[in-house]
């Protein structure tokens, strides 16, 4: 049973609040009611189910490419992995490198495992990014990578090795730097677009926003394909170079990445969790917002730069899988889900288990020596689930 | 009544202030004169497009544009220009092998093509009653080069890459119809099938009804589908045979270009197609006036809605994809000409289709010899592309762009 109310002013205020419908911008855990619901057997099997896959996964993980690794070497050297920093603190004479070379497979397992976590935590995040996007705009095309971000990421690779040349790969920290300048710089540009074109001066349009994004985004194609053309012209071992870097067909797992990847996971994640409830009221219109106390502007500012940087880490780090964060919180919502925090955990924690099938598709393709994007697999994986969603129902938001 | 003085003060036409006092017969003469006056300024408008049209095509054709590699000194540029006037003058006595036709060819040709894809593009703003409809943004480039990526996959054996689009003289000789033209086929029906599949998309989202961020939606995921399938062939070609240069010639194609369209071929075989397309247009224009009022409305002045609207996207997807299929892929010209024209002619499909080819005509000339001079003349897409994105936010920032048609 939930709580009761004591007094009478907080009977009255939780009247009001159902009403109007402000309940679920309170914190709180679920209720001991909610956890015997049907509701909640039904997300707690979905759930369940996608942690079978999951876990599925990321045996298959070990278990694919060339060098097919036995389930107790692999627990084995994962749990080497992770004893490895604690003895080495607490024990004087603790030779890390003796027992990393006593184990068969050791770095290769420990590449994998970190490859695995890339690409299941890039998922996660771009998808909360799109349901985050989608509520805001409360429309399914404004997803984050409409707005530029991807064609950023490519401007940023592009500059990057101009700027090193055949060294690029040396200097790989610049590269985060170029990457999330150039992809602030133009979701910028798109926002400042949709401020312009707004009917009154200070009021935002979402529909020039997104026809801006998608302006730059086709420019950006263009000039992509142009640099492309020139660089295969020179025959410098360029194109090379920034294939690997735009693909992403080399997730980069050295320390430097590892860390910029996980502090830019975390400070996007963690404010996400704690303003999940708040979300929800930028789904009102901006009296409404006002009428409930919540500040609207820095409330949906808040949300934007958050969800722009989701899909920026993701997009850097894991090559360009943007039709994910379009589709799967659309599907969520076709589905009737409504309130943000569902909407988010859900679609994070399934386009996570797509994003890592999708890796590991490219790395059994990539074992017949051809390297395919993972922006192509990922559409044509997700493309049969979407027309799917929209053939059952009709359009939601409308 | 008192004699009134009609040109005792000149009325602008777009800021006329009728004071309530004068009486209603005043104030009609002073609506018809306003009236008058748009009018007289948008056909002076369509007029003046025309002329500066044909000035400019004379002006490329017989003056000599310096290509980005030779030297540029005034003594050579007059010495070439001379040798250019000598082959123009013995093409008019008949002499038909001095290179002079293919000055002649190519540029008629991209008049066409202007007029074609800037027209192509008012009828489906007017159509789908948006102003963000265009080939570019409907699919119907992505379709082409699905269709071209599809052509080179199964029925080009040769590994080269001078395979893309364009034949030679020699081959337009040797080759009959039907092999010369398969390409070209392919790219057509691409296209058309590119149409169908998203303005069907369009209609079953918004459940019959076409709005604009429905359109826009079924045209990225299109897009986005068949760039993952042509970059699917592209790995395959290069996974086959790392020689295999036939997944350039799918890059080339979506840089577009008007250097291989040069014999008298390629030129009869665009025209069949586009001058009665543009013929038929300019016939229909009316209707789309009725048409962008609403269906029901069109429907009571006894406009068969259906068959009008059919028949217009049809012909402009065309018209597109004939473009696309000789020259390769060059967007935006249909999304920026009918905007920029709009601001002279006002909303009348009657002046505003004839504005658009004039204008869509100028365009193309004026970014080919400028894309000559500078060396680019075989990435026309990235010089068409950079003026239509900038022309995007400033017609945003005016406050324009994307919310309502007209």
């Amino acid at each position: 049973m939930a709580k009761q109310p004591k007094t009478a002013i907080e009977r009255n205020a939780r009247a009001m609040a159902q009403v109007n419908g402000l309940r679920t911008l309170r914190k709180g855990r679920p209720s001991r009611a909610f956890l015997y619901s049907r509701k909640w057997k039904k997300i707690r099997n979905i759930l369940l189910l996608i942690l079978a896959v999951e876990l599925f996964l990321f045996s298959l993980n070990f278990r694919t490419g060339a060098n097919a690794f036995v389930p107790a070497e692999t627990y084995a050297n994962l749990k080497a992995m992770f004893r490895i920093p604690f003895l080495s603190l607490f024990q004087d004479q603790f030779d890390a490198d003796a027992l990393r070379d006593s184990l068969p497979y050791y770095y290769e397992t420990v590449a994998r495992f970190k490859l695995s976590l890339i690409a299941f935590l890039s998922g996660v995040i771009i998808c909360v990014g799109g349901a985050m996007f989608q509520t805001i705009f409360k429309n399914p095309i404004a997803s984050p990578n409409m707005l530029g971000v991807s064609t950023g990421v490519s401007f940023g690779n592009v500059l990057f090795v101009l700027a090193f040349q055949l060294e690029a790969e040396a200097h790989l920290p610049m590269r985060y730097a170029y990457c999330y300048t150039a992809a602030t710089i133009l979701v910028l540009i798109a926002f400042a677009a949709g401020r312009l074109s707004g009917k009154r001066l200070g009021q935002f349009s979402v529909e020039g926003t997104i026809i801006a994004g998608m302006m730059i985004t086709q420019l950006g194609g263009v000039i992509m394909q142009y640099y492309q053309l020139r660089l295969q012209a020179d025959e410098t071992g360029l194109l090379e170079i920034y294939t690997a870097l735009a693909n992403g067909d080399v997730l980069y797992q050295d320390m430097i990445s590892m860390i910029v990847f996980l502090t830019c996971s975390a400070l996007t994640l963690i404010p996400m969790f704690f303003l999940r409830f708040r979300f929800n009221a930028v789904a009102f219109n901006d009296m409404e917002m006002k009428a409930m106390g919540v500040n609207n502007g820095v409330l949906r500012a808040t949300g934007l730069v958050l969800g722009s940087l989701m899909a920026t880490v993701a997009l850097i780090h894991c090559g360009d899988v943007g039709f994910l964060c379009m589709v799967i919180p659309f599907m969520f919502r076709q589905r009737g889900q409504t309130e943000f925090g569902e909407v988010a955990f859900l679609s994070g924690v399934v386009g996570g288990t797509v994003s890592l099938a999708v890796r590991i598709i490219i790395s059994m393709i990539a074992d017949w020596g051809i390297a395919i994007p993972a922006s192509v697999i990922t559409t044509l994986v997700m493309l049969p689930m979407f027309i799917f969603t929209l053939l059952r129902r009709g359009s939601a938001f409308q | 009544m008192a004699k009134v003085n009609l040109r005792a003060r000149r009325p602008d036409a777009n800021n006329i202030t009728l004071r309530p006092a004068e009486d209603e017969q005043l104030t009609r003469l002073r609506q018809e004169q306003v009236r008058r006056q748009k009018v007289k300024n948008a056909n002076r408008a369509v007029a003046v497009a025309f002329i500066l049209m044909f000035l400019l095509y004379a002006f490329s054709v017989l003056l000599y544009v310096v290509p980005a590699a030779t030297q540029r000194n005034l003594a050579v540029i007059l010495s070439m220009q001379q040798v250019k006037l000598q082959n123009f003058l013995s093409f008019l006595n008949g002499e038909k092998k001095n290179g002079y036709s293919i000055t002649l060819v190519r540029y008629t040709i991209i008049v066409l093509s202007g007029a074609a894809l800037a027209s192509a593009g008012c009828v489906f703003q007017g159509s789908f009653k948006n102003i963000i409809a265009s080939p570019t943004t409907m699919g119907v480039q992505a379709g082409a080069s699905l269709g071209n990526a599809l052509y080179t996959l199964f029925c080009v054996h040769v590994v080269t890459e001078t395979i893309i689009t364009q034949n030679t003289a020699e081959q337009v000789d040797s080759l009959s119809i039907w092999e010369l033209n398969k390409q070209q086929l392919f790219a057509v029906a691409g296209s058309l099938i590119a149409i169908w599949i998203v303005s069907g998309i369009a209609a079953l989202l918004g459940k019959g009804s076409f709005s604009g961020g429905n359109i826009l939606f079924a045209g990225i995921v299109f897009s986005s589908f068949t760039g993952a399938i042509v970059s699917i062939i592209e790995y395959y070609f290069m996974y086959m045979d790392p020689v295999d240069t036939r997944w350039r010639a799918l890059r080339v194609f979506g840089m577009g270009s008007f250097d291989r369209v040069i014999t008298v071929y390629h030129l009869i075989m665009m025209a069949v197609v586009l001058v009665p397309c543009l013929l038929v247009l300019l016939l229909i224009s009316p209707k789309l006036n009725v048409l962008v009022m609403g269906e029901e409305e069109a429907a009571t002045m006894g406009v068969n809605v259906r068959f009008y609207r059919t028949a217009l996207i049809t012909v402009g997807t065309l018209m597109a994809a004939i473009v696309y299929a000789f020259c390769g892929a060059i967007g935006f010209v249909g999304f920026i000409v009918p905007q920029i024209c709009r601001r002279f002619t006002g909303p009348d499909f009657r002046k505003l289709i004839p504005m658009c080819m004039s204008v869509g005509a100028i365009l193309l000339l004026l970014v080919y010899n400028i894309a000559f001079w500078f060396g680019y003349n075989s990435y026309l897409n990235l010089f068409v592309s950079v003026m239509g994105c900038a022309m995007m936010i400033y017609s945003l920032a005016k406050g324009k762009g994307g919310r309502s048609y007209g």
